[in-house]
């Protein structure tokens, strides 16, 4: 079904004027428009481990190393721990069955418990870039607080564009002059020995090893050469040697959870994490548009009028009443506003509310339409969705006053539709046929009338950009 | 009985709104990245390696095609591919959202506007991120060293740039840029390849042919060159220069494709695929001569102490035997005729990183981002939204803390 659905041929406009299949798209219950991908907020909504499929709660995902060895068998993820030594004395370590690596080659010592805390490698550096970072970190403090009022001034100085000009042009006495007092001043303050702050900068060198006889003496051993992809995991060693690769962690997945930007509401929430299962929120636009399939259509010809038939199928759990009409012209005022996508203002100057809905500019995609389509002027209602009655045979009764000329079927909530087609006449042959058209259905919004008062359920009109691919254009003298 | 109802009905609505799974990122900590043209660095503010690194790549969301993060057309293309992005980097790979989250960007001074905008963009719009601040990678690399003063060269995928910072400040008129690096090198691999393909007389089966070469993917280019090539010292690159019949050339070795097919690997590729970093192009330029140039161009109180601490950083500089050969170079350069009597300095000394050299630009970005100089510096969201502007780098740059 989902595929069916993602055959891109039939593609709608979201409110953000992103171009995407149906199945791709949110409807929101709450502002009725239509969501897609680049306009709902992501956000995790749980995390799990791959593998054991358990959510994060299972501690020892977080904890499960591997390994990798080139031209990569499959790799365990969690490598069986093997037993070791006398009973009295127990130790463990890890082993792999598919490609007999042990915890031992990486000089990872033995283990008193089986279930872990393996112990974690630390950068081989951490000691020297402790010491960097504490210094960074004073000077930034001391950036921080107000006493540094010749360094503000120095930074006051460095911002004038012109201190970049003055090795280009040279220094003028006086600006010279002043750029030395102020590093003067700025200096005394970080090796002032009250405030220590201080730090060893690194010694240089002109002593460089010179490069390994190994290379041109030893013969290659791809085996035993990491990729470098095998290298980047282990980011602060990057060995050169399968012998100094180590365990990493395996990453774990996670389940987004899709919001409406706009009112904030969740779109989509899978019901992956147990505590949420029954907040499972699936809006997909699949279940609220309209659905538009080509069945058939005669051959294509430029600028000769072809027939095509749709079938339009209702999704949705309450009736809907469509509507055809035309693409507005492009970049119109009724076009833009069209893309009306979180369209509220930010109030930011005002301190009491302040609202964090960001302004993100609608992203328009163009389509050229290379067809015309001949719209039926007459209104379409579609009945409910009802699974029951699509495997029941009589329940055609029509009491629909349709144009036979437009609907040539109906069954329960599908109904077939033949309109005529234009291809352009100054298209080439084998090029596609691209119509649109503006469809307009209605949503009936059951959430007001179960919450809100007992009313009588709104009805709103939704308009939605159509475009189809209708077919390749064929040759006029193959008929 | 009406407000009753109301106020169930508010509860309801609230309850829909779950609370959000924090994400493993602690609160006060955030994310630094350092997109380069080939990998990107991801980690956290203070740690001391990045938590990965990811090809700077992304599926494009319409055709599907495997496409780079630096060939975009247009902002607006730009705009799509680093959603994309930035996506795959926080829900996959940080397991987080990045709403609300602290960020630092770690580039190139000579970053493009459109570039540094759109990832602004990205970021405040379609992520709402906390704040963001854009560091140079010149600059913050010193960070990982403790000193004011330096000469950085950076030699990544796709070119080397190099900038001196001398207390502190960037010496920008001495800034100097070659395309060279990783890249320059692997399709010089694959011009060897070819020449050393088409030169064998009876063909065998179990080799590749000048097409299989033609299409070799990248990845396997990258991989012969990582796993097999290093620069060779000035001594042995003379004897090969000489065709010197006693010169010996390092193994050669066959490396296996998965179609079954062998790639013949020669010594004499494995010893010279580096030399394009320092073979003279058209105008006379190598690395060696980038430096040298850039020390013309700064004022004479600064020659010695650019000098004597040059930071070689990015991953192409981390190839075997490039820090020993750049010196031999240098030295050589040194005494020749076109620099002789411009420079006036004697030696050339390197500095030793406390980490690998293609993070360390991430590493010092890491290290910055910990102290309170973040939140001084950092554009705020609620700032950004109110005029939309990103300073330009030499605001931010300039105030580094580094005395
Ligand atoms: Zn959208
Ligand atoms: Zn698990
Ligand atoms: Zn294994
Ligand atoms: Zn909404």
């Amino acid at each position: 079904m989902a595929f069916l659905a993602q055959q891109e041929a039939v593609i709608i406009a979201c409110t953000c004027g992103s171009l995407k299949p149906v199945c791709r798209t949110y409807f929101c219950r709450h502002c009725f428009v239509i969501r897609c991908g680049n306009c709902v907020s992501n956000e995790v909504d749980s995390i799990y481990c791959a593998f054991c499929l358990d959510n994060v709660t299972c501690e020892h995902s977080l904890s499960v190393r591997s390994h990798t060895v080139r031209e990569t068998t499959p790799q365990p993820q969690q490598p069986p721990v093997s037993k070791h030594a006398t009973p009295s004395n127990r130790a463990y370590y890890l082993a792999c069955f598919f490609c007999r690596w042990t915890s031992r080659d990486s000089n990872i010592p033995d283990q008193k418990t089986a279930s872990g805390s393996w112990p974690e490698r630390s950068n081989t550096h951490s000691t020297r870039l402790n010491v960097l970072l504490d210094y960074y970190k004073s000077i930034g403090a001391l950036e921080k607080s107000n006493i540094n009022i010749d360094h503000q001034s120095y930074m006051k100085y460095l911002r004038k564009p012109t201190h970049l000009l003055e090795d280009q042009f040279g220094f003028s006495a006086n600006v010279r002059k002043q750029k030395v007092e102020l590093l003067k001043k700025k200096n005394l303050i970080l090796t002032d020995p009250h405030s220590k702050i201080t730090v060893e900068g690194s010694v240089p060198t002109d002593e460089i090893e010179p490069l390994s006889e190994d290379f041109i003496t030893k013969e290659i051993d791809l085996l035993s050469i990491p990729k470098l992809e095998q290298r980047f995991n282990i980011s602060d060693l990057q060995p050169d040697h399968v012998s100094q690769l180590m365990p990493y962690h395996k990453r774990l997945m996670v389940k987004q959870s899709q919001r409406c930007r706009e009112c904030e509401h969740n779109v989509c929430k899978p019901e992956y994490n147990p505590s949420s299962i029954k907040f499972k929120i699936q809006l997909s636009g699949y279940f609220c548009i309209p659905e538009i399939r080509i069945i058939s259509y005669t051959p294509l010809i430029a600028g000769q009028v072809s027939e095509i038939t749709f079938k339009i199928c209702n999704q949705f759990k309450e009736s809907t009443t469509i509507k055809f009409k035309q693409l507005p012209p492009k970049n119109s005022e009724e076009d833009l506003s069209y893309y009306k996508t979180l369209k509220k203002e930010i109030l930011l100057t005002d301190n009491l509310h302040k609202s964090t809905i960001l302004m993100e500019e609608a992203r328009i995609q163009e389509v050229t339409t290379t067809g015309q389509l001949d719209l039926p002027k007459c209104e379409l209602v579609l009945p409910p969705r009802d699974d029951a009655a699509d495997c029941d045979d009589l329940a055609d009764n029509q009491n629909y006053n349709d144009d036979p000329k437009i609907v040539i079927w109906r069954k329960c909530n599908k109904v077939g539709v033949r309109m005529q087609i234009t291809p352009n006449p100054d298209l080439t042959v084998g090029s596609m046929v691209k119509v649109g058209f503006l469809l307009n259905f209605t949503y009936t919004n059951t959430l007001s009338s179960t919450l809100e008062n007992k009313q009588a359920p709104q009805i709103i009109p939704v308009d939605v950009k159509m475009f189809i691919d209708v077919g390749v254009l064929s040759d006029e003298t193959e008929k | 009985m009406e407000s009753e109802v109301k106020k169930s009905m508010t509860e309801a609505r609230k309850s829909l709104k779950l609370p959000v799974y924090e994400g493993l990122l602690a609160e006060k900590t955030g994310v630094v990245l350092d997109i380069g043209t080939k990998y990107t660095k991801y980690g956290i503010f203070g740690s001391f390696q990045p938590k990965g690194f990811v090809m700077s790549q992304v599926k494009d969301p319409h055709t599907g095609k495997v496409r780079s993060l630096y060939d975009y057309k247009d902002a607006d293309d730009l705009y799509a591919l680093l959603i994309e992005f930035i996506r795959k980097i926080f829900f996959k790979y940080f397991v987080t959202s990045p709403k609300d989250k602290r960020i630092v960007v770690v580039e190139s001074v000579l970053t493009p506007t459109v570039w540094r905008n759109t990832l602004a963009k990205v970021l405040f719009k379609h992520f709402e991120v906390l704040s963001l601040l854009y560091l140079p990678s010149h600059l913050v690399s010193l960070c990982t060293l403790g000193i004011n003063t330096g000469l950085v060269l950076d030699i990544g995928y796709t070119e080397a740039t190099l900038l001196p910072i001398f207390e502190g400040v960037p010496v920008l008129c001495a800034w100097k840029d070659l395309s060279i690096g990783g890249k320059s090198v692997e399709s010089h691999i694959r011009t060897l390849l070819k020449n050393e393909v088409e030169s064998q007389e009876t063909p065998n089966p179990h080799l590749v042919t000048v097409e299989d070469i033609e299409n070799l993917s990248e990845s396997i280019l990258e991989d012969i060159k990582v796993c097999s090539c290093f620069v060779t010292t000035k001594e042995r690159h003379d004897e090969i220069l000489e065709n010197n019949p006693d010169h010996k050339y390092p193994n050669n070795f066959l490396y296996p494709l998965k179609s079954g097919k062998k790639i013949p690997v020669s010594g004499l590729l494995r010893e010279t695929a580096f030399e394009v970093l320092f073979d003279l192009d058209l105008d006379m330029l190598n690395i060696a001569t980038m430096i040298l140039d850039s020390l013309v161009c700064v004022s004479r109180d600064m020659k010695k102490p650019l000098a004597e601490n040059i930071l070689l950083t990015g991953g192409t500089s981390m190839t075997p035997g490039l820090k020993y050969r750049l010196l031999q170079e240098l030295r050589a350069l040194l005494e020749s005729s076109a620099y002789k009597d411009k420079l006036f300095i004697k030696n050339f000394k390197f500095h030793e990183f406390p980490a690998k050299e293609n993070y360390v630009a991430w590493l010092g970005g890491a290290i910055f981002a910990a102290t309170e100089s973040y939140n001084k510096r950092a554009i705020q969201k609620d700032a950004y939204l109110n005029n939309n502007i990103i300073p330009d780098w030499c605001n931010l740059s300039v105030n580094l803390p580094s005395g």
